[in-house]
């Protein structure tokens, strides 16, 4: 094996990128060869090391984390993990790169606010962090004239003059032209808006514009796509194409060149699981592990343990005690955008419901089956080996997991999520 | 951040407002990825260990007293957790070794060397061409796969490859090089 092929491999290795058989007979040749051991064991460090040097993609760890905290055991934080979450479900998806069309427009919309609004001393108020407006930076307390390029380099917060806030994420571009619009040009915003139903606030991104209809939601404007989160109440959101659609809480909205979807087939706005994690079903000895001994994941991260999909037919069997009384049985799993998840549900052996995850995204999502009286057992499986969403990649079984955070079962009469 | 917003961002996650807890996970998380990048043996590991601190971070808030940097006591944070991978690792119970993995687990050593080698790499990075930078920063650091970059440059598999390779080289010998 030649050092460029070692060097490759090693870099393939350090990335979770080498196939199982690859693995196999590379370790093979390696343990009889200690010299191609060591440049292989020296492409691996400078692989890793390139990887701290380089730094990694902020946003995305950032959601990652924050999922981790949704998925925590302790119920004050899993309620700082659902508002974490919502603010950073559509977090930054790079720089933002404008077509010509939309920087013309926003150019032409901008010196059109520079005339009819004008800065006042009513101007937005810088509450938290800084924001560089022509080059000068404003701090707490600091107002912002109207219309101009406002820049976040670490992540400020603004107020409107209606008590509407504005969170402009580090590297966010906005310009807030009046209390009754703001132009997010590039990074992510969240704003929480008081209710204004006769002048509603309308938020314009490159490639569409949403109009609160009295919410709290977030925004990314991103490279090739905007995409828009509804934490409560309701959103319009608006394409360039002319395609329009109301979200509603807990649903987001993606608008790309091809047009403005909806996402999620399933999802509610919970953001982190609710009561009854899987560790204390595992602790009382109801649950078993089926198809695959390492379906049930041993983790020791705040979320407990978890169950993995890694393979077809892999999952879960939940024995419950019969009883006259139909019963719900609340499912809640974290959707991935690395992986596409697909599983389903049997109840006494009948098949109930299907999910199959979007792969567009990183969120926790739910569902609930209704258990007839009698129920005994309930099981979940996969309906695939875990494979990569975006693209052919291939990875190690526990890097290609899919997790299901949480399985309740609650009486009909208390269905709550 | 500064030090008058990490205070004011600490502030409202003692007050309550802990969902400011993510504007703590985007300033810091590169110091902590780059110091656990010199003890790790792979990206996964790194990018697993930088979430675990974190979440520890979360979770012990109320132990920082505020003496000393924030980011000091991450790191401290971050350190504890790529000990106990090490020893996990070394019982084999946190993550099944292949034979692979057990080729390549001999223990980091805290001499610091490998703290050298990303700031001297990242010193070297700087001076590369920015295409060439970014084609870097896209592989190694966003981890995007040969695949998605090949599609996003236009691309093929072999030729970004061995362009890596050949950059990889050269940052070797940046590295090795002192210049």
């Amino acid at each position: 094996m030649t050092t460029a092929e070692l060097e490759q491999l090693a870099e393939a290795y350090a990335h979770d990128e080498l196939e199982p058989e690859q693995r196999v007979r590379l370790a093979d040749r390696l343990a009889a060869d200690p010299a191609q051991l060591a440049i292989f064991a020296r492409g691996v460090r400078e692989v890793v090391a390139l990887h701290g040097a380089c730094g990694g993609a902020p946003a995305r760890t950032a959601r990652q984390v924050v999922h981790r905290l949704a998925s925590g055991t302790e119920s004050g934080r899993r309620r700082t993990g659902r508002r974490i979450v919502r603010r950073l479900r559509v977090r930054a998806r790079g720089p933002a790169r404008w077509p010509l069309l939309a920087a013309g427009l926003a150019g032409l919309a901008a010196l059109v606010a520079l005339v009819v609004a004008a800065p006042t001393a009513d101007g937005p108020v810088v509450r938290i962090g800084t924001v560089a407006v022509d080059g000068r930076g404003h701090g707490p307390g600091e107002r912002l004239p109207w219309g101009r390029e406002a820049r976040s380099v670490a992540g400020a917060e603004v107020e409107l003059g209606d008590g509407t806030r504005i969170v402009l994420r580090p590297g966010a571009v906005a310009r807030l032209d009046a209390e009754d619009h703001v132009a997010l040009a590039a990074g992510d915003a969240e704003l929480r808006v008081r209710p204004r139903p006769e002048r509603p606030l309308r938020l314009s991104l490159p490639r569409c514009t949403a109009t609160v209809l009295g919410t709290a939601f977030t925004a990314a404007a991103g490279g090739a796509s905007d995409r828009i989160a509804v934490a409560s109440g309701r959103v319009r959101v608006d394409h360039r194409d002319g395609a329009s659609l109301v979200l509603a809480a807990g649903e987001s909205a993606l608008a790309d060149a091809r047009g403005l979807q909806r996402e999620g087939a399933i999802a509610t706005t919970a953001a982190a699981p609710p009561d009854g994690p899987l560790v204390d079903l595992l602790a009382r000895g109801t649950v078993r592990a089926v198809g695959a001994p390492e379906a049930i994941d041993d983790d020791d991260g705040p979320g407990g343990r978890s169950l993995a999909l890694p393979t077809r037919g892999s999952g879960i069997e939940l024995a419950l005690p019969a009883t006259p009384a139909a019963r719900t049985l609340h499912v809640t799993w974290r959707d991935d955008d690395e992986a596409v998840l697909a599983f389903r549900v049997l109840v006494d052996g009948v098949e109930r419901t299907v999910v199959r995850g979007s792969g567009t995204g990183k969120a926790w999502r739910a569902t609930v089956v209704d258990l007839p009286p009698g129920t005994r057992a309930v099981r979940i499986e996969s309906l695939d080996d875990a494979r990569p969403a975006q693209d052919a990649r291939p990875r190690r079984p526990y890097a290609t997991t899919v997790r299901l955070g949480t399985i309740a079962v609650r009486s009909a009469a208390d269905p709550r999520p | 951040m500064s030090e008058e917003l990490l205070a004011a961002t600490l502030a409202a996650i003692r007050a309550g407002d802990r969902e400011r807890f993510a504007d703590i996970v985007e300033r810091y998380q590169d110091d902590v990825r780059r110091f656990l990048a010199a003890r790790c043996r792979t990206v996964a590991e790194v990018e697993e260990l930088v979430q675990n601190t974190f979440v520890t971070a979360y979770g012990s808030l109320d132990a920082w007293t505020g003496e000393g940097a924030f980011a000091a006591w991450l790191l401290g944070i971050a350190r504890n957790h790529a000990r106990h991978l090490a020893r996990s690792c070394a019982r084999e119970r946190r993550t099944p070794l292949d034979r692979l993995d057990r080729l390549l687990a001999a223990p980091v050593e805290e001499d610091g060397a490998d703290d050298r080698l990303i700031d001297r790499l990242r010193r070297c990075l700087q001076r590369l061409p920015e295409p060439h930078r970014e084609l870097v920063v896209r592989r190694h650091g966003e981890g995007l796969g040969l695949d998605e970059l090949a599609a996003a440059l236009a691309s093929t598999k072999a030729v970004l490859a061995t362009r890596l390779m050949r950059l990889r080289q050269t940052l070797r010998a940046c590295v090795e090089g002192g210049s």
